[in-house]
């Protein structure tokens, strides 16, 4: 019996310890630091492809400790994974306009013209400005 | 003395007749029960007036056997009008009249509707400048039943239109966005919204394109206008136009060196009757194909390719991309109600209580249904729009 709340307690910590979208916009600036000192592009998105990794091992996790329904923490963290999807899906910098305008236009959809930009998008667009700096 | 007669009953007959058209052209159909006291009938003269491909097709009788008898769009056939130098389009739109095309969304729905009030600024423009107003209480526009009568012609010509040579549109779910929208009121216009669907410069740019530093961005969603202005379908010419026009010449202004925008200088291209609502509808209908075929259905392929088979399914996630949070809010909720492990059915209705703009558009689905019978009971079917199609 004792062993059987050891376990569950154990599990039940374990739920509770995945990554929270705190924690992925604290990785994101570090990988952006990182990134900004690259010199071209293509090194500028191994910093990248390193947090889309990062976010797409705790995003299975989290469906694999919650099979039937996400909570909220996850889709906190979805939100901002895939508010940077389209940055995850550049290939070089001839894609930098339609990524900032698919970026500001999720966002602001259903918003309003100029509508303040939520951080979510602001983090995005910081990657596009590092990205596509020459 | 007999003639004299005649002439008198004649003339008692024509002013009988004047008298009751006047009395229905005065009755405001957007207020039934006067509770709104709209009195201006400003749009519907803009209405008669405008001069283009989707107001003359509303006007051109259905049959030259028939004059006056344009389907059953046309009630006040002593309107129809010629066009000047348009005569060649009529003729290609008079053939397309003839074909029994079936409505696909009630009357009675899109009156229903327009009951509803909708305060915000609205625009009426003559020659291209676009005048505000406060569109609440006595100052709504008054429409009467021949612009309600075109409006339900745009709107199911538009969605006939832009199916074509695709998985056609369900009207159900454009008449729950347009009724959470604008209610139909297509001359609304401000920073969050405008026109007929509460257009802004994104949707706009991904159809028409834009100008950013010099440089032409064609946009993701220009295929759908490219293939519009292909249609070689006449009924479809209004659209066409609109299509064509637009590939050459972005609606927004200014162009150039800065990226184009909604600005008031644009309202007008998006919310005047006649182009500026076949414009509305064309852009509208076509940001809604564009997220539902390339956004929506990929991102539900990714989990189940045979899901994206489950129609109602793909509106509401359509549906949710297209309201407030984007494709953003609608791929966060596919992952956290599991699709693929869980069915659509379940899907839908986890759904219908997680995504905000989904409520808010079964509220206001919930008010027109009201509206438009009382007694009713509000079941699954009706919300879903399922008594506002003329044919299932």
């Amino acid at each position: 019996m004792l062993s059987a709340i050891i376990i569950g307690a154990f599990l039940s910590t374990n739920a509770f310890a995945q990554a929270k979208v705190a924690d992925f916009y604290k990785e994101s600036k570090a990988s952006l630091e990182l990134a900004k000192k690259e010199k071209t592009f293509g090194k500028k998105l191994e910093q990248l492809k390193k947090l889309e990794s990062s976010f797409k091992t705790t995003l299975k996790e989290y469906e694999e400790k919650m099979p039937d329904e996400g909570n909220d923490e996850e889709k906190e963290v979805s939100l901002l994974f895939y508010t940077l999807e389209p940055v995850f899906n550049m290939n070089s910098t001839e894609d930098c306009v339609k990524t900032e305008h698919a970026i500001k236009a999720d966002d602001r959809m259903g918003r309003g013209e100029e509508a303040k930009l939520t951080p979510r998008a602001e983090e995005a667009l910081n990657w596009v400005k590092v990205l596509c700096k020459k | 003395m007999n003639y004299l007669k005649r002439l008198s009953l004649l003339a008692l007959l024509t002013f009988t007749s004047a008298l009751a058209s006047a009395s229905t052209e005065a009755a405001c159909v957007n207020d039934k029960d006067g509770r709104k006291g709209a009195k201006n009938g400003l749009i519907n003269d803009l209405i008669k007036k405008s001069n283009d491909p989707l107001t003359a097709a509303f006007f051109t009788p259905a049959s030259p056997e028939k004059p006056g008898t344009a389907g059953d769009h046309c009630i006040s056939c002593s309107a129809a009008k010629p066009f000047s130098g348009m005569q060649k389009l009529i003729e290609g739109i008079t053939s397309l009249t003839k074909e029994t095309e079936p409505d696909k969304i009630k009357k009675e729905c899109i009156e229903a509707s327009l009951q509803r009030e909708v305060v915000n600024t609205g625009y009426i423009c003559y020659d291209q400048k676009a005048k505000a107003f406060q569109s609440a209480g006595s100052n709504t526009p008054c429409l009467n039943q021949q612009s309600v009568d075109y409006l339900h012609f745009a709107l199911n010509k538009a969605v006939a239109c832009m199916s074509q040579n695709r998985d056609p549109i369900d009207p159900r779910f454009i008449l729950k966005k347009i009724n959470n929208e604008t209610a139909f009121n297509f001359f609304l216009a401000y920073s969050q919204g405008v026109g007929i669907g509460q257009l802004t410069s994104y949707p706009v740019r991904e159809l028409a394109g834009w100008y950013q530093n010099g440089k032409f961005n064609p946009g993701n969603a220009r295929y759908v206008l490219e293939e519009m202005a292909k249609n070689e379908d006449p009924s479809c010419d209004a659209f066409k136009q609109i299509a064509e026009k637009d590939l050459k010449d972005n609606p927004l202004k200014p162009q150039g060196k800065r990226t184009a925008t909604m600005n008031r200088g644009a309202y007008c291209n998006f919310v005047s009757p006649g182009a500026g609502l076949s414009r509305s509808l064309v852009y509208s209908l076509g940001y809604y194909v564009y997220l539902r075929d390339q956004i929506v259905k990929p991102a539900v392929a990714k989990r189940s390719t045979t899901l994206t088979r489950e129609k109602e399914l793909i509106n509401n996630l359509t549906l949710i991309a297209y309201g407030p949070g984007g494709t953003v809010e609608m791929k966060a909720l596919i992952a956290k109600h599991r699709l693929g492990k869980n069915n659509a059915s379940t899907v839908n209705s986890k759904l219908k209580s997680s995504s905000v703009y989904l409520k808010a558009t079964e509220a206001k689905m919930r008010e027109l249904l009201k509206i438009a019978d009382p007694t009713a009971p509000i079941n699954e079917a009706a919300l879903r729009g399922d008594k506002c199609l003329a044919q299932l």
